[in-house]
């Protein structure tokens, strides 16, 4: 019996895809988040409203990931956004080899900010990186406050929380602060915006916030 | 769901260190897999199974260490189980924690027979993995 000690990374090859993605992203003055939750969360109608907040204050463009259909490109592309969808055909998460694809499709030479929405999905993105500045995890207030403590991974490695549908905290007895209390506690460090997409409460706040970061970008 | 994944590229990993005519000698894959690195270890143990059934490294059996969550404090060095590091340090009640074990998602290591199990499939099939 003889051993080969290999000690490696088990996603070494899909981090060495997500550090090509990134190095061309960065060299563009692309600003890139990996938008990630529960499938109903909210992404594509956040991602909308975004849209439209920032319409002609920076240019955009968006690659869709989904199980099946090009519903969310479609949605997306009424906006006037250049639009990529992946369709993983089953697979539960995007990889940064896909993403790459995607990439090739879209010029970034004139992307200010781009958004990567993930597949539906508390557990399984957290684990692959696409290449993105930072994950931008989106929890709806119907979704119950103890899913940061249950979903952990994701908020940890998230860099913003947005919880979002608080138009329906008074129907669903949801306790905000303790989403905020739970998200904290596995990630202190987490910026923390409350959104409705249906009152447009929030949205201006988190919009200007990212057109922040991808201002300091572009320097 | 993302363990088949996983388990290929472990496999995929295995083919770029082992060489391919070599392949029915591994007979266990050792793996560290992280409390915390959103892996079940079940699932991944039965997705390697079907991701290497079939192929020339069907003989070689996933063997996982499992990482404890583990953090420490950067005020007083003490370092103590976690799976939360926002509750702070249990010895000092400081806030700045870092979490430096349960992420884990590493393949250490292969172990060769000296025998070689005769392959079910032409060992050029390894290629497709790789």
């Amino acid at each position: 019996m003889s051993v080969v000690t290999i000690e490696r990374k088990v996603l070494e090859k899909n981090d060495a895809f997500a550090a090509m993605n990134r190095d061309a992203l960065v060299r563009q003055g692309v600003f890139t988040i990996n938008m990630v939750s529960s499938p109903g969360a909210g992404k594509t109608t956040l991602l909308e409203r975004t849209i439209a907040h920032l319409d002609g204050a920076l240019t955009l463009a968006v690659v869709e990931g989904d199980v099946q259909t090009d519903l969310d490109a479609q949605r997306v592309a009424k906006y006037g956004v250049p639009v990529v969808q992946i369709v993983t055909n089953g697979g539960c998460h995007l990889e940064a080899r896909l993403v790459q694809d995607a990439l090739s499709r879209l010029d970034l030479s004139t992307t200010d900010v781009l958004v990567i929405e993930n597949v539906g999905n508390l557990v399984c993105p957290a684990n692959f990186d696409l290449g993105e500045d930072l994950k931008v995890v989106v929890l709806s207030v119907t979704e119950g406050d103890d899913k940061p403590l249950k979903y952990p991974a994701m908020f940890q490695r998230a860099s913003v929380l947005i919880i979002n549908k608080v138009d329906l905290v008074p129907y669903v007895d949801a306790d905000v602060s303790a989403i905020r209390r739970h998200a904290r506690l596995v990630n202190p460090d987490l910026q923390i915006f409350e959104t409705s997409c249906r009152t447009g409460a929030g949205i201006a706040e988190w919009a200007e916030w990212l057109a922040a970061q991808a201002g300091r970008r572009r320097g | 769901m993302h363990e088949l994944a996983l388990a290929q590229e472990i496999v995929a990993m295995v083919g770029r260190h082992v060489p391919a005519a070599q392949a029915g000698r591994v007979r266990a894959v050792h793996v560290r897999i992280g409390e915390l690195a959103g892996v079940v270890p079940d699932s991944l143990e039965f997705c390697f199974s079907a991701v290497v059934a079939g192929t020339v490294w069907e003989a070689a059996e996933l063997v996982m260490t499992r990482v404890p969550a583990e953090a420490c404090c950067l005020d007083c060095a003490a370092t103590f189980p976690t799976q939360a590091p926002g509750a702070g340090c249990p010895a000092c009640g400081s806030r700045l924690v870092r979490m430096t074990h349960g992420q884990e998602l590493h393949v250490d290591a292969v172990e060769l027979a000296d025998d070689e199990v005769a392959p079910s499939v032409a060992a050029d099939a390894v290629e497709a993995l790789v």
